[in-house]
């Protein structure tokens, strides 16, 4: 099989896996103002030991493009400079609120806030990251505004936002007590309503909004109408299963939703590829060097599957509601 | 004034680099020095060796997370700040960093929540399984890092094609000739730096007469570790310095201030470097000792700085100066680990007051003694950013000064604001002190009752 295509799947996995789980971590910070102070507890401590697996693949993502698509890698983060830091920063933040707010006294209420901000900033500033992304990544110097500031990047970043936020929600209705539990299922229920519904809008802004669409389209396997109707389709298909959720199983919901996101983010590939940044650079003209992508491939197939089974093992032995009488280590 | 952007880039990455090497300098000794303690207390069962466990875990824990934080930053600053480096070097940086990632941050990503949070859920040997892996994957990340950035110092294993780096040997680029003195001297540095930390807190309780048994230990372990450490450092150091002599004699010149090729070169304990006028201003020299210390002949030849053209020097000054930090608090450590070994042969090593404040105002000690170390090395490779292949000025993303100036004024702000929650936290936790840890008072009740201890 092809070293690039091989390359953009194991990319294209990593980042899903990340946004799903980095996703409901940051998404519980971005409920935060909804959660009570008994409920911010309860909510930290559902996700603290696995928050910094998560970021991993974060990491995982941006060095297997730095292996695959060194072009691409420094292309992105060249000319996305300020949202790219902006989400660093907003990630340090966060990142230590974990270590911090647990032997707080009296700067409870900064980790408060520092958590809250932190997220949403994060989980914004990806989406306009993406979203820029898929305006190509043309900037021309006539532009006032930055490319992450489009209002098509902009939507993207509210988009991102709100999955976060959903999958944060079902994530805290699945780890926790019945009183919490009613108030995600609540949460989760107009979230997925307002996801579904701006997803339908980005989803719309794609029809022949982009000058790179067009040549992209050609090689797509599903057309817009399709992806539309698959989108309305799931859409109905959620909110009904989201609305009984509380007498059904919310893991249920949870895997719907990412399912869902799934089929969203695959639709979004499939439109783009073979391009990588949209109009500019397809896979194999930003593939870097095949005797490293080999060698790195190795490790990539002998490890990432290790990697899975003992995060599973990790997940599983915190499964199951906290256990709040244990506070710290 | 006209900002240079390659300058303010540089100085960002050197900024955010060395906020983030104080962090997993810390972590990789902490880590390895809770699994040998918790290793022991399965062995031994005294109660004494869990609880140093437990209490250094909690340092441990936000060193960690810190570390973890600053790291993330860095993995995209290649992208961001020197986009052409990593287009260039892709090839070989790439694969190291994801072997890095494979390795080592999912590893211990993977058993750090067990670790902090997992007493009550899994037995106590998977515990220490986890605590023992958490160890490995901090050494594994510092394997990988240390060979993609000894490699930048030493490239071997590639070929140049049109200005692209092809890799012909990835068992040359991986062990190229100066890893495993870098390797080896980081790890050790990170050793020395935790048990410095570990003496000083042990002498802030033993000053205040407080947690005095735990604290006894903890001292008795770290001069220990110390009176090994520190003379192995040296010898490490030197090989490695013989080995940088061999690959780097320019930067070998800019440590020692040499400016002429000499024979019989002396070795100046001071001197004030004149980078324009290519001279020293004021020198005290010690005649031949140089000679005799880098090529193990009192007559031997040094390279000196003229040697290459002006533009291919290093800023000498910062180099030199570094040099001279590390080295003396190196030889401090090293003076103070054997006179702490004197002390507890006298049995005045728990009790004598001014070894003991000594100690305690050493903490910070092992960590500028690593971040100079790091500075003689990277600014000593300047103006290559791979050497004698590519320069840093032409590895920069060409971006506006205005928008590095912000992301840099972020940096100092952000980090100034981190560091300083950082001391607080870790003050905190060490004015809390070591919890007691009882017979009874086990961490699986299940086989508490069957549980043999013997007094500590």
């Amino acid at each position: 099989m092809d070293l690039a295509v091989v390359w953009l799947l194991v990319i294209v996995f990593g980042i899903f896996v990340y946004a799903i789980l980095d996703g409901f971590d940051l998404g519980i910070g971005i409920l935060y103002p909804w959660l009570n102070k008994q409920e911010r507890m309860t909510a930290l401590h559902s996700i603290k030991h696995v928050w910094d697996g998560n970021e991993t693949w974060m990491v995982f993502a941006g060095v297997c493009l730095l292996v695959a698509f060194p072009k691409v890698y420094s292309q992105v983060l060249g000319t996305l400079y300020i949202p790219v830091f902006l989400m660093l920063f907003a990630l340090i933040f966060r990142g230590v609120v974990f270590e911090y707010r647990f032997k707080a006294d009296s700067s409870k209420v900064w980790w408060d806030f520092s958590f809250f901000a932190g997220s949403t900033i994060a989980a914004f500033s990806q989406g306009t990251i993406l979203g820029s992304v898929l305006l190509g990544l043309q900037t021309n110097s006539e532009q006032l505004t930055p490319l992450w500031l489009h209002p098509f990047s902009l939507a993207m970043g509210a988009l991102i936002t709100i999955a976060y936020c959903t999958l944060g929600s079902l994530w805290l209705q699945i780890n926790t007590e019945p009183m919490l539990e009613k108030k995600c299922n609540r949460i989760a229920n107009k979230m997925i309503g307002l996801f579904s519904l701006l997803s339908l809008i980005v989803v719309y802004s794609f029809f022949g909004n982009f000058s790179w669409a067009e040549t992209a389209f050609i090689l797509s396997f599903i057309s817009y109408k399709w992806m539309a109707i698959l989108v309305v389709g799931l859409f109905c298909f959620l909110t009904m299963n989201s609305n009984i959720s509380i007498h059904t199983s919310s893991k249920k919901v949870f895997l719907l939703f990412c399912s869902y996101l799934l089929v969203l983010y695959l639709g979004l590939l499939n439109l783009v590829f073979p391009y990588i940044i949209p109009g500019q650079l397809t896979i194999w003209q930003a593939m870097g060097n095949e005797n490293s992508l080999q060698f790195a491939l190795v490790g990539v197939a002998i490890l990432l599957p290790v990697v899975l089974a003992y995060t599973v093992y990790s997940y599983k032995v915190f499964s199951g509601k906290p256990d709040s009488s244990i506070n710290a280590y | 004034m006209e900002l240079d952007p390659a300058l303010l880039s540089r100085i960002q990455f050197a900024l955010t680099i060395s906020f983030h090497i104080i962090f997993p300098t810390l972590s990789i000794g902490l880590a390895c020095y809770i699994a040998i303690m918790e290793g022991l207390w399965l062995k031994l069962r005294q109660p004494i060796y869990l609880q140093q466990a437990k209490f250094w875990i909690k340092p441990f824990a936000i060193t960690f997370g810190m570390g973890v934080v600053s790291g993330l930053v860095l993995s995209y600053q290649f992208g961001t700040n020197f986009n052409k480096f990593s287009e260039i070097a892709s090839p070989v940086i790439g694969p190291l960093l994801n072997y890095e990632v494979l390795t080592a941050f999912f590893l211990e990503a993977g058993f750090l929540g067990i670790m902090l949070f997992g007493w009550n859920r899994v037995s106590e040997k998977i515990h220490f399984g986890a605590s023992v892996i958490v160890a490995v994957g901090t050494i594994l990340s510092a394997f990988w890092i240390l060979a993609a950035n000894s490699w930048m110092h030493t490239p071997a294993g590639v070929i140049i094609e049109n200005d692209h780096i092809l890799v012909t040997s990835w068992l040359k680029v991986i062990f190229n000739p100066s890893f495993p003195y870098r390797f080896a001297h980081m790890l050790i540095a990170s050793f020395i730096t935790t048990l410095v930390v570990i003496a000083s807190v042990s002498s802030y309780y033993l000053l205040k007469k407080r947690h005095q048994p735990f604290a006894k230990k903890s001292l008795g372990i770290a001069v220990a570790g110390l009176v090994v450490l520190t003379p192995v450092q040296a010898m490490v150091g030197d090989l490695h310095g013989l080995n940088t002599l061999e690959h780097q004699p320019v930067k070998v010149a800019a440590m020692e201030g040499i400016w002429e090729t000499e024979q019989g070169a002396g070795l100046r304990l001071f001197a004030i470097p004149d980078q324009a006028q290519t001279k020293n201003d004021f020198e005290i020299i010690i005649p031949k000792l140089a000679s005799l210390i880098l090529t193990h002949d009192i007559n031997g030849t040094v390279q000196g700085l003229n040697a290459v053209p002006e533009n291919e020097r290093p800023p000498v000054a910062v180099v030199f100066y570094s040099f001279r930090l590390m080295l003396g608090i190196g030889v401090f450590l090293l003076i103070m680990a054997y006179l702490g070994l004197w002390l507890a042969k006298k049995g005045s090593l728990f009790t004598n007051t001014y070894y003991l404040k000594a100690l305690k105002w050493s903490a910070p000690l092992g960590f500028i003694a690593t971040l100079s170390g790091w500075y003689v090395v990277e600014v000593g490779r300047q103006p290559w950013l791979i050497q004698g292949l590519f320069r840093t000025s032409d590895l920069v993303t060409p971006l506006p000064a205005e928008r590095i100036l912000i992301s840099l004024i972020g940096f100092v702000v952000v980090y100034t604001l981190l560091f300083g929650v950082y001391l607080y936290f870790f003050k905190k936790l060490i004015r809390q002190g070591p919890e007691v840890i009882s017979a009874e008072n086990s961490t699986d009740p299940v086989d508490s009752n069957t549980k043999q201890v013997k007094p500590a």
